[in-house]
C-alpha cells in the first residue's frame, strides 16, 4: 500500500539551527519537512512503465496564526520524487549569501500588530500526485500531515493600538 | 502619450499566487499608469503605501536526500 508521511517539520534559522524564537526582521526562517515515501510510490508511473507519466508529490507549507487559528499562509510546491524515498524539502532562504537575502518572518508576512499574536505554527502537508500529459492526477490515498510546530517572534509592537475586539 | 505596460495573464496569475500584497501592488501600478495617461498626479496615498511595502520576496525551495 503506498504511503507518504512527514516524519517531522523544523523551523530553521540562518545558523542551521532548529529553533522556535525568531527576530522578525533579521533572522532567517526556513520551513523544512522530512518526508518518507514507500517504494511502490516511487515506482508507480516510472518512466520505464510509461514515458508520459511521472510520479510526484504536492507539498504544502502552511503557517497558522495562534491568535485566530487561521491558516495565514499556504505555499504549494509540486515536484517529482527526485531524492529517493527519504528526503527533505525546505522553503525560505536561510543561507544568504547576505542577510538581505534571508526570508525573514517579516518577509513571510508575519510582522503583525495584533495584540496577543506573535506565535505561529508551521504545518506541512504532502500528497501523492502523478503528472499525466501535463495534468496532475491523484492515483493513491497516500498523503501525510505533520504535527504543528509552534514558533514565536521575539519582538512585536506591545504598545500598538489593539486591532479587533478583545 | 505612452502605452501602459499592461500585465499579462501570467503576471496576474503569479501575483495571485503570491498573495494579496502582490495583487494590490499590481493594481496600484495599473491605476497610477492610468492616472499618468490622464495627466493626473499619482495618488499620494497609493504612492506612500507602495513605498512602505517591501517588494515581494521569493521563497526559494531546497531539497535533498536523507542518508
Amino acid at each position: 500500500m503506498p504511503t507518504l508521511t512527514i516524519q517531522r517539520v523544523e523551523t530553521v534559522n540562518q545558523y542551521g539551527e532548529n529553533v522556535v524564537l525568531f527576530d522578525p526582521h533579521n533572522d532567517a526562517l526556513s520551513l523544512k519537512m522530512f518526508v518518507l515515501a514507500s517504494d511502490d510510490l516511487l515506482i508507480t508511473g516510472s518512466e520505464e512503465e510509461n514515458e508520459s507519466v511521472s510520479a510526484g508529490f504536492q507539498a504544502v507549507f502552511q503557517i497558522i496564526d495562534a491568535l485566530t487559528n487561521d491558516v495565514i499562509l499556504n505555499e504549494v510546491w509540486e515536484s517529482g520524487f527526485l531524492w529517493g524515498r527519504s528526503f527533505w524539502i525546505s522553503m525560505g532562504n536561510n543561507w544568504g549569501p547576505t542577510q538581505n537575502d534571508y526570508t525573514t518572518p517579516e518577509r513571510w508576512g508575519l510582522a503583525t500588530n495584533k495584540r496577543g499574536s506573535g506565535i505561529f505554527g508551521f504545518r506541512g502537508i504532502i500528497r501523492q500526485l502523478q503528472e499525466l500529459e501535463a495534468t496532475f492526477v491523484v492515483t493513491s490515498d497516500a498523503f501525510g500531515i505533520s504535527d504543528i510546530r509552534w514558533f514565536g517572534l521575539d519582538t512585536f509592537p506591545f504598545d500598538s493600538p489593539a486591532v479587533g475586539t478583545f | 502619450m505612452s502605452v501602459p505596460d499592461l500585465p499579462t495573464r501570467e503576471d496576474i496569475l503569479i501575483a495571485v499566487q503570491h498573495g494579496p500584497e502582490a495583487v494590490i501592488a499590481l493594481v496600484d501600478r495599473l491605476v497610477n499608469q492610468i492616472r499618468e495617461l490622464q495627466g493626473r498626479p499619482q495618488d499620494q496615498t497609493q504612492a506612500n503605501a507602495q513605498s512602505r511595502r517591501k517588494p515581494f520576496h521569493e521563497k526559494p525551495i531546497r531539497a535533498g536526500s536523507v542518508p
